[in-house]
Formats: C-alpha cells, structure tokens, sequence
C-alpha cells in the first residue's frame, strides 16, 4: 500500500518545461512576432496581426518530452476578411519568421512551426474574424474552417480544479504518451479525455490514486464509444481517423496501465510500486525507496482495516 | 410493497439517542428521514473521519435496507465506488446478503453499527489507501461470490448442490455424509450455511440456481483471480 504521491509530484517537477527553458521560449516567442507585425507592415500593411497563446501552454499541461522539447502555440490573428487564401496567408507567416530558426520553418496542415532544435518549437495557426462570425483558422491545401481556441482553454479552465490535480494529471497522461509514442494520442486528446473522465470522479488527494482512477473512467468511456470529441467549435472527433491497429494500441496501452496501477497501489514496498509506475511513464519517473511504507499510519490504518473487515459493497 | 414508516420512526428515535450526530426528521406528509454526520472511530474511540449521510426508508423497509446516501460529495455517484447511478444510493450488500440479513431481522441501529459503518469504512479504505479491502464482484458474479464465501468453496458445482439441498426444505440425517463430498459429516460440514441460506425463499433460490447453472453452462466458471474474500 505504497503512497507514490511525493514521486508524482517530482516526476511533475521533472516533467514540468523549466524556468530557463521557458525564459528563452518566451524571448523567441517575441522576436517571431516582431518579424511577423515587421513583415505584414512592409508588405501587407492592410493586414494588422494580433497574437494569443493558446493550447497547452495557455492550460498549464504543458510538458517537456523525453528528447527535451517543448511547444508553443501562438495564434496570429487578422480582424478582417483576408482577400487570400488560407494557405497563402499561412505562407505570409512563412515568410516572416523564415530565417529566424536554423532550419526552415515547416508549413503544416493548421499552422507553420518554427523548430528551435533540441530545445522548442513555436506554431503560428493563423485566423481571422469578422463581427458576428465565428473565428476562422487556414488550413493547407484548403478554405477557412471555423475553429475557436479560445472556446477550448475555456472549457478546461471550467473543468479544472483549484488544487491543480487536473492540470498534474493531464500532464501524468501526456508524460505517459510520450515515453510509449507509436501513435499514442495527442496532448489534446488526452486533456479531453481526462477532463471529461474527472467529471465521473472526486479526484483524490493522491496523484496515484487519482491517476488510476482517471484512467479506469478513461477506459470505461472508450469501451462505450471510441471518440474524443473537441469541445469548441467545429467538434471535431480526434479517434476518427484511427484505424483498428492504432485502437488497439491505445487500449492495450490503457489496459496494462490500469492493471499495473492497481498493483503499485496495492504493493507495500515504494521501489517495487515506483518500478511499475516507471514502466508506463519512463524512467524520468523517480524510484521509490526499498522499504515497506505506512508503518507511522499503522495505528489508524489497521482501525480502518478492523472497521472495514465485514463490509462487501456490490454493485449492478 | 411499501416501507413499514411507522417502524422506522420508532427505530429512527431510538438511533439518534445512540448516534447524536444523526437527526431524526419528519415533516408531515413528507418520508421520514434521519441525516447528520457518521463518525467513523476507532478502538480508543478517536474519531478518525466523519461522513455526511442520509438515510431514507426506501421501497420496502425492513425486507430490505433502507436507503443510505452519502450527501458531502466526498464519494462521486459512480457504480465503481459503490454507489448506484440512477438513485445515488450506497450498494452495500448483494442482494442475497441483504434478503438473509433482513430476514433474520434488522433494526435501524444495528443496520448504522453492522452494515452502515462498515461500508463507510471501506469507503475511507479506498480513499486512503486506493482500493476497498473486500467488495463483490458486479451483477451476478458478486452474489455467486457470496455463496462461495458462505459455502467455504470456490467451486460451483458444490454450490448449486448445497443451493439445491436448501431448496428441498428436507434435511438429510445429521451424521450422514455432508453432500459436498467432504467425508464430514453434514451437522459439521455444511449443514449451518445450508440451514442459513434456507431462509431465502424458493423463488429467490431458484434465480441463483440458475445464474449458477448458466455461469457454468456458459464456461464462465469465475477465474480464482477474480473472486475476491478469500
Ligand atoms: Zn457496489
Ligand atoms: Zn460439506
């Protein structure tokens, strides 16, 4: 009955993108958007851009991956009606911050990335909006889609609670898919399904706890219907594009993390529960120390045990 | 069939003189109810935790339990906790465990020290320590686990013969062999869960017989991993 807690909060620690990393992402995250109101005003002074971070660095579960990167999303925003296509204006914001970053700045389906090698990458999605319309994005290759970041981190920020549990196991989860990659869902995704999974629960004051428990109601919610639907305009479902293999990848990944988890609870010695943690969310994951836990508690403990011996709850 | 409420009035006035932080309320032409805190103590009489709780006659005290709400939203109404998800009520017992506790006569005050406490116990175990120290399986499973744990045999063709040994409301002679092929002889072996189950009526008997028969019939012999109170 090993209480991993303290390990949760310095495997967050670990997780967490550090105050120096973050000090030079901001830095970069400024001279961008300096090149980019540079560029519209040298070339396209019709077209005045304003800037909003969003995503998961807007949330607070934002991580640093195992190869130690991190991301920013900084949405760029024109408050008109663009007489361009929506990849041409993305390739605009191509041709402002080109030349900031070593290597080209990639021009992806929803935004253009500027990779900071080895250290962070910055996206731009770019959007419009006029009065009385929905907020646009540009898409590659396409028109204008109606979508809303804004509407999303307002969801969440809703969802979450005061003590930060919500945020820290968000972060639990994307820690999780990092170290399993092949596929595993996005940092989006598993901020929706956790968020939504929370609502089905009261979050314990232990992460260990609370984490199995997200990831029983995650799993419960998936077997009733694989979808992750984005809670902001256009409602998106994220799985729909998931194949049977890529299924079955994440729910054989969700199931033997539940079952390890329910055996790290159970186990009394803190090495042997922090190994079984370790093997879902990798070896930034600290070890526990060799020894059984709970001896100070012993004396409410084994009242707890004496109260609960002829108790047998049951369930339909 | 409705709740006794007179009976659980009577009862109520005498709980809360041996609980104080329980209320006893009735408002006329209203259910009576009984809510307040339930203190969770230990052997030194400490109080460890307290719940905020409300109990409701329900559909049919005393043939069965009243009905027992967790009301501090300490626990979510979910069903892996124990708690039903259409009423919100706590699932304290399968229900071949509540008919042969009713049966044998409950009162308000020993269901709050026998079945009420324990349960809350439990609760402060999974919230404690993650997981509840003993629950029964889900659906049909839990009360096959029942019978198991009561006929000390994790083998279901046993249980469908004692089953059916109660069901023929005759008893075999006492220093027969007991039926579970034990060599024992019945008065030692099996003959007191046996005469324990017989106060199930032959209805009730027969539901279980058949959730045995079909759990076998459909190879679904619970796996030993999965029974729990062992
Ligand atoms: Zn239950
Ligand atoms: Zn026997």
């Amino acid at each position: 009955m090993a209480n991993c807690d303290h390990l949760f909060s310095k495997y967050n620690d670990e997780i967490r993108i550090g105050s120096k990393k973050n000090g030079r992402m901001m830095d970069s995250k400024n001279a961008l958007r300096k090149r980019i109101r540079k560029w519209f005003k040298d070339n396209h002074p019709e077209y005045e851009p304003k800037f909003f971070i969003q995503g998961s660095y807007k949330m607070k579960t934002g991580i640093r991956t195992k190869d130690d990167i991190c991301d920013l999303d900084d949405g760029v925003y024109f408050f008109r009606k663009p007489d361009v296509t929506g990849t041409t204006l993305q390739g605009w914001i191509w041709d402002a911050v080109n030349g900031y970053t070593d290597t080209d700045p990639e021009h992806r389906k929803k935004c253009i990335r500027s990779i900071f090698a080895g250290d962070y990458e910055i996206d731009h999605p770019v959007y419009y909006k006029i009065d009385g319309a929905p907020y646009r994005i540009a898409v590659k290759d396409a028109e204008f889609e109606d979508s809303d970041p804004k509407e999303m981190v307002d969801w969440f920020n809703k969802k979450k609670d005061k003590e930060g549990r919500l945020i820290a196991q968000v972060m639990n989860l994307k820690g999780w898919c990092d170290h399993k990659r092949n596929k595993m869902p996005s940092g989006l995704a598993m901020t929706i399904l956790a968020s939504n999974a929370k609502s089905k629960i009261v979050l314990n004051e232990r992460a260990d706890i609370t984490l199995r428990d997200i990831l029983k109601e995650i799993k419960k919610a998936l077997d009733n219907k694989f979808e992750c639907i984005v809670p902001a305009v256009p409602g998106d479902d994220l799985f729909a594009s998931y194949d049977q293999t890529r299924k079955n990848n994440f729910m054989d990944a969700l199931s033997d993390f539940i079952s390890d988890a329910d055996k790290a609870l159970q186990e009394d010695n803190e090495l042997t529960a922090s190994k079984l943690w370790r093997k879902h969310l990798g070896d930034r994951f600290p070890l526990g120390e060799d020894k059984q836990q709970n001896q100070s508690q012993t004396r409410v403990n084994s009242a707890i045990i004496t109260g609960a011996a002829t108790s047998n709850p049951w369930g339909k | 069939m409705s709740a006794d409420l007179s009976l659980f009035n009577r009862e109520a006035a005498l709980l809360v003189q041996q609980y104080p932080e329980l209320e006893h309320v009735m408002i006329k032409g209203k259910i009576p109810f009984v809510h307040g805190q339930l203190l969770l103590k230990d052997e030194a009489g400490d109080v460890i935790t307290e719940y905020s709780i409300r109990m409701e006659p329900g559909p049919d005290y005393p043939n069965w339990f009243p009905w027992v709400f967790e009301t501090g939203g300490r626990i979510p109404i979910n069903i892996d906790w124990h708690i039903f998800e259409n009423k919100g009520n706590c699932c304290i017992a399968s229900a071949p465990e509540e008919a042969l506790i009713c049966r044998k006569g409950i009162t308000l005050t020993s269901f709050v020290r026998f079945q009420v406490i324990p349960y809350f116990f439990n609760q402060l175990h999974r919230e404690r320590m993650g997981f509840f120290l003993n629950e029964r399986s889900h659906g049909n499973l839990g009360h096959l686990e029942f019978f198991m744990e009561e006929f000390e045999t994790k083998d279901l063709s046993i249980v469908i013969k004692l089953l059916n040994e109660a069901r023929s409301r005759k008893e075999p002679k006492s220093n027969s062999r007991c039926i579970c092929g034990s060599k024992r002889k019945y008065q030692k072996c099996h003959r007191p869960a046996v005469r324990k189950i017989a106060a199930l009526t032959n209805m009730e008997l027969d539901h279980y017989l058949k959730i045995a028969n079909d759990f076998i019939r459909d190879r679904k012999v619970p796996k030993e991993e999965s029974i729990t109170n062992f």
